[in-house]
C-alpha cells in the first residue's frame, strides 16, 4: 500500500474519524489532563508516605530523645501517628496530608527532597488556575450551550436543547454561536425570512465570519434571492479562500442560476484545494440532486474548545469543588496565599538548628546530628565524608574497618530497599536516596495504575463512540505496571557489596 | 620543608591527613587565640603532644583529681624528678604508688581531649616543621592520626544529643536497677557504659564518676546520658541522701503519671480535634456533588444518544448538506 493511501485507510478507521467531533477531543484532552492531575497528585501522595517510611524512625527517636525517653514506647507511636493523621479530623484533601506530612519532615528532608516540596508548593500557588482548566473539561456539556449547539448543528437536538439555545441567545444577545444555530433550526423548518433576519445580526456582532456569510447565502439561495446568496458566498470566500466549501456553494449557486462558466471556475476553486473532498461532495450531489444541495459548517473544534473555557458561574463552581476534592480546608481563591505561607513557613522551619534532626548516614548509615552532605548533596557523617577524600591507596588497617562498617551497612540497606522496591516501586530507591529513579518509578506506578482502576475516563463523551477506548488504557496500564515490576525484580535499586 | 598557613584555608583535619598520608616526621604547631599546641609526628602516627597552658604534667592533675595518687606522693614524685633524671609517673610506678594502666588511661583521656578541642578551630595558624622530634618536652603517646580523626568527628557528630541531656555536674547519679546480662543486652551496652554504671555508688558526683573513670569527658558523657535515657540511672542534687528513696518513689510516681497523661492527652486531642474540624472522612465527601454530577450527565447523554442510535461514527464531520 503506497504512503497516502495508507493514511487514508487509517483515516478510515472511526478510531482516527473520532477526532473530528468536538465531543471526544474534548472528552480525549479532558480525559488526558485529569490524568496527567490525578497522576502528579497520586504520585506525591506516595512520595509522602515513602518519605514517612524513610523519616518517621528519625522522628520518633527525636521525641523520644525530647522526652528524656519518659513516654513509653506505644504512646509514643500513637502521638506520632496522631501528629501525622493530623488531616484526618478536618476536611482536607490528600494534598492537605502531603502539605502537612512535608511541614512535620522539613528537617529531615535531603537537598532533592525539598526541591520536590519547592516543586509542590509552586504548583499549589497555580492550583487555582489549573481547577478552573479541569472544570473547564469536566462541565463541558453543560455550560454556555455547547452541546445544544453541537446537537443542532448535526440536526440531533431535541426541543429542550433547542429551547435551551432560545433561552441563551435572549439572555446573551451578544454571544453569536448560538444563533446560528439557531438560524441553521430555522432553516431546517423552512423558516428561511427568519433566518436571514438572524444571520443578518449575527454578522452585525461578528462581520469577519465566513461560515455566518456562507449560511446566510444559502438561506438567501433557499429564498429564491440568488443575487444576494451569491454576494454573501462571494462575502464567505473573500474572508476564508482556503475554505473549499464556499468555493463549492459559490459553484452550486451559479449553476441554479444557469451561470456555468462561474460555476466550473469555482469547482475547479474547491478542488485544487481538495479534490477529493470536492469529488466526495459531488457524489453526494449527484446521489440526492434537488434535495439537499449546499454545505453547512460546523463550529470549529477549536472554537468549541475555546468557548468550553469560558468563564461561567457553573465552570467556577466545578472549578471550586475540584479543588476542594483535592485539597479543601480553604476556598480555591486562597491557593495563592496559601503556597506563599507555606514558603514563610518553610524559611521559618529553615532557621531551626540542622542538629535538631537527626539524620542517617548516606554511606555507613549511623545516625549522627552534626555531620554534613556529600558532594552529591546526600547526608553524610563526618568521618564518611572525610573517608570519602582520601584515594583507596591510602587506606591503612583503621580506615578499613569502617570501610568494613560501611559494607555491612550497604549489604543490609540494599535488601531493605529492594524489599520496599517490591511492596512499591520507587519506595525502595527514595529509602536510599536515589530521588530522580523513585520519582520515575512513582510517576509510571501512580499513571499505570490509573489506567487500569480508571481505564482513562475520567469524563465521557456525551454522543458516545462506537469504540472502547478504556479497555485499551487498562491494557495499557497493565503493560506498562508489568514492564514496572519486572524491571523492578532484575535491577534492585542498590546492588549488593557495591 | 617546613608547611605555614592559616587554618581558614586549610582546616585541621585535612592538615593531619596530610601528615598522615605522605607518613611524615616532624613538628606541627597549632595556634589559635585559646592556645599554641605542638604535635610530634613520626611517620605519620602521632608520638607526642604539649600545650602551652599546661603549667605542670596534665596526667598529673588528672590522676591527682580523680584520686588515683595523693598529692603528697605527687609532690615528692615532682620533687624527686628535679633530683634525679627519673620522671613523676616513674617514681610512682616503681614504688607502686601508681600503676602503668592508669597514667596511660590518663595519656589516653589528655589526648583525645586536646585533639577534640583542636580539632574544633576555625581561625589560628599552622606550621609543619620536618625535623627531628623533640620527645623530651613533649607528653609521649602512640596514637594513629585516622584513629584519631574518626574518632573526632564521630564526637563532634553526636555532642549535640548528649550536650543537651548532661545532667548538672555536682549531681548525683543513682543506679535505680542492678545491671543484669538481660539489661547488657536489651540496650546493648558498652563496657565503657557498664565502667560508668559501676562507679556509681549514691556519693560520687557526676563531675567525680566522668574524673574517676578516666575515659575522654564525651564518652563518659555519652554513657552517663545513655543510661539515664534507658530508666538505669537517675540522678539527684548531692546532699540529701536520705530523701532518695522518697525521691525515687516519688519520680516512679511521675512518671506513671506522665505516661497516663500522654495517653489521656492524646485521647483528649483526639476527642477535640474530632469535635472541633469537620472530619472529611466521616462526611464521606470525598466526591463533590457538582462534579459527579457532570460526569453522570455525560453518561446519561451518551446512553440516551446509544439508544436512538446516534453514534459519533454516524454524524458528519465538519459540514452538512442542507
Amino acid at each position: 500500500m503506497s504512503g497516502p493511501s495508507l493514511v487514508q485507510g487509517f483515516l478510515g478507521m472511526s478510531c482516527f474519524r473520532d477526532f473530528s467531533f468536538w465531543p471526544f477531543v474534548a472528552a480525549a484532552l479532558g480525559n488526558g489532563y485529569f490524568l496527567v492531575i490525578a497522576t502528579t497528585i497520586l504520585t506525591l501522595v506516595l512520595i509522602g508516605v515513602c518519605l514517612l517510611v524513610k523519616y518517621v524512625p528519625n522522628l520518633i527517636n527525636d521525641i523520644r530523645n525530647g522526652t528524656n525517653s519518659e513516654l513509653p514506647d506505644l504512646g509514643l507511636k500513637l502521638w506520632v501517628a496522631l501528629i501525622l493523621l493530623l488531616p484526618v479530623f478536618f476536611d482536607a484533601g490528600p494534598l492537605w496530608f502531603l502539605l502537612w506530612w512535608f511541614l512535620v519532615l522539613w528537617g529531615y528532608l535531603n537537598m532533592f527532597e525539598k526541591r520536590i516540596v519547592f516543586v509542590f508548593v509552586s504548583l499549589i500557588f497555580m492550583s487555582s488556575w489549573l481547577a478552573l482548566v479541569g472544570a473547564g473539561f469536566l462541565t463541558y456539556a453543560e455550560t454556555n450551550v455547547s452541546r445544544e449547539i453541537f446537537a443542532v448543528e448535526r440536526s440531533i437536538g431535541a426541543g429542550k436543547d433547542r429551547a435551551a439555545i432560545e433561552g441563551w441567545a435572549r439572555t446573551h444577545p451578544s454571544d453569536a454561536e448560538p444563533l446560528n444555530a439557531k438560524a441553521l433550526w430555522e432553516m431546517d423548518r423552512g423558516n428561511y425570512g427568519e433566518a436571514v433576519a438572524l444571520l443578518t445580526r449575527i454578522l452585525d456582532l461578528d462581520p469577519d465570519n465566513s461560515r455566518y456569510y456562507n449560511h446566510l447565502g444559502i438561506a438567501l439561495a433557499a429564498m429564491g434571492k440568488n443575487g444576494e446568496a451569491i454576494k454573501a458566498f462571494q462575502n464567505a470566500a473573500t474572508l476564508d479562500p482556503d475554505n473549499l466549501v464556499h468555493h463549492f456553494n459559490l459553484s452550486r449557486i451559479y449553476q441554479a442560476t444557469f451561470n456555468f462558466y462561474e460555476a466550473d471556475r469555482s469547482i475547479q476553486k474547491a478542488s485544487k484545494i481538495d479534490p477529493e473532498r470536492v469529488r466526495h461532495l459531488l457524489d453526494h450531489d449527484e446521489k440526492y440532486k434537488g434535495v439537499k444541495k449546499y454545505i453547512t459548517q460546523h463550529v470549529p473544534i477549536a472554537d468549541q474548545l475555546a468557548r468550553q473555557m469560558k468563564p461561567s458561574q457553573g465552570l467556577k463552581g466545578a472549578a471550586d469543588s475540584l479543588w476542594h476534592m483535592a485539597f479543601g480546608i480553604f476556598e480555591r481563591g486562597w491557593a495563592m496565599y496559601l503556597s506563599l505561607g507555606i514558603l514563610l513557613i518553610l524559611f521559618l522551619l529553615g532557621h531551626i538548628p540542622e542538629e535538631k534532626f537527626t539524620k542517617r548516614c548516606n554511606r555507613c548509615g549511623n545516625q549522627y546530628y552534626a555531620g554534613s552532605t556529600s558532594l552529591s548533596g546526600y547526608p553524610m557523617c563526618l568521618q564518611c565524608l572525610w573517608i570519602e577524600t582520601k584515594p583507596k591507596s591510602k587506606m591503612n588497617t583503621i580506615l578499613t574497618s569502617k570501610a568494613e562498617d560501611i559494607k555491612g551497612f550497604r549489604v543490609k540497606n540494599a535488601r531493605q530497599a529492594w524489599k520496599l522496591e517490591l511492596i512499591l516501586p520507587g519506595m525502595g530507591s527514595f529509602y536510599v536516596n536515589k530521588t530522580a529513579q523513585a520519582i520515575f518509578k512513582l510517576t509510571v506506578f501512580s499513571a499505570a495504575a490509573l489506567l487500569i482502576v480508571t481505564g482513562g475516563s475520567f469524563i465521557h463523551s456525551f454522543v458516545p463512540s462506537t469504540t472502547d477506548y478504556a479497555a485499551y488504557a487498562r491494557g495499557a496500564g497493565v503493560l506498562i505496571a508489568g514492564l514496572l515490576y519486572w524491571r523492578t525484580f532484575k535491577t534492585p535499586p542498590l546492588k549488593y557489596g557495591v | 620543608m617546613a608547611l605555614l598557613g592559616t587554618l581558614k584555608g586549610f582546616g585541621v583535619t585535612e592538615i593531619f591527613q596530610l601528615i598522615s598520608q605522605q607518613m611524615k616526621t616532624g613538628t606541627l604547631v597549632l595556634t589559635s587565640p585559646e592556645a599554641t599546641i605542638s604535635l610530634g609526628f613520626n611517620n605519620g602516627t602521632i608520638e607526642g603532644i604539649k600545650s602551652d597552658k599546661w603549667e605542670m604534667d596534665p596526667r598529673a592533675d588528672l590522676l591527682l583529681k580523680a584520686g588515683f595518687i595523693l598529692e603528697k606522693d605527687l609532690k615528692a614524685a615532682f620533687d624527686g624528678e628535679k633530683k634525679n633524671s627519673h620522671k613523676w609517673h616513674d617514681i610512682l610506678i616503681s614504688q607502686g604508688k601508681l600503676k602503668q594502666t592508669f597514667l596511660d588511661r590518663a595519656s589516653n583521656v589528655v589526648i583525645r581531649t586536646i585533639l577534640l578541642e583542636v580539632f574544633q578551630w576555625k581561625e589560628g595558624n599552622y606550621k609543619f616543621e620536618d625535623w627531628e622530634v623533640d620527645g623530651d618536652n613533649l607528653l609521649p603517646c602512640h596514637v594513629p592520626t585516622e584513629g584519631v580523626i574518626l574518632d573526632t568527628l564521630r564526637v563532634i557528630d553526636e555532642w549535640p544529643l548528649v550536650k543537651g541531656k548532661i545532667p548538672p555536674v555536682d549531681y548525683c547519679p543513682v543506679t535505680i536497677m542492678p545491671l543484669t546480662e538481660e539489661l547488657v543486652k536489651k540496650y546493648r551496652l558498652s563496657a565503657v557504659d557498664m565502667h560508668i554504671f559501676d562507679l556509681i555508688d549514691e556519693k560520687r558526683t557526676v563531675q567525680a564518676i566522668i574524673r574517676q573513670s578516666l575515659e575522654p569527658s564525651f564518652e563518659a558523657l555519652s554513657s552517663l546520658v545513655k543510661l539515664i535515657d534507658c530508666g538505669l540511672v537517675e540522678v539527684f542534687p548531692q546532699g540529701i541522701i536520705e530523701t532518695r528513696d522518697s525521691s525515687i518513689a516519688k519520680r516512679v510516681f511521675l512518671l506513671r503519671v506522665k505516661k497516663g497523661a500522654a495517653i489521656a492527652l492524646l485521647v483528649i486531642t483526639l476527642a477535640a480535634l474530632a469535635f472541633i474540624g469537620h472530619p472529611r472522612i466521616i462526611k464521606g465527601d470525598f466526591i463533590p456533588e457538582n462534579v459527579s454530577s457532570s460526569v453522570r450527565i455525560q453518561k446519561e447523554l451518551a446512553q440516551d444518544y446509544a439508544r436512538q442510535g446516534i453514534w459519533l461514527s454516524k454524524l458528519g464531520t465538519g459540514t452538512d448538506s442542507r
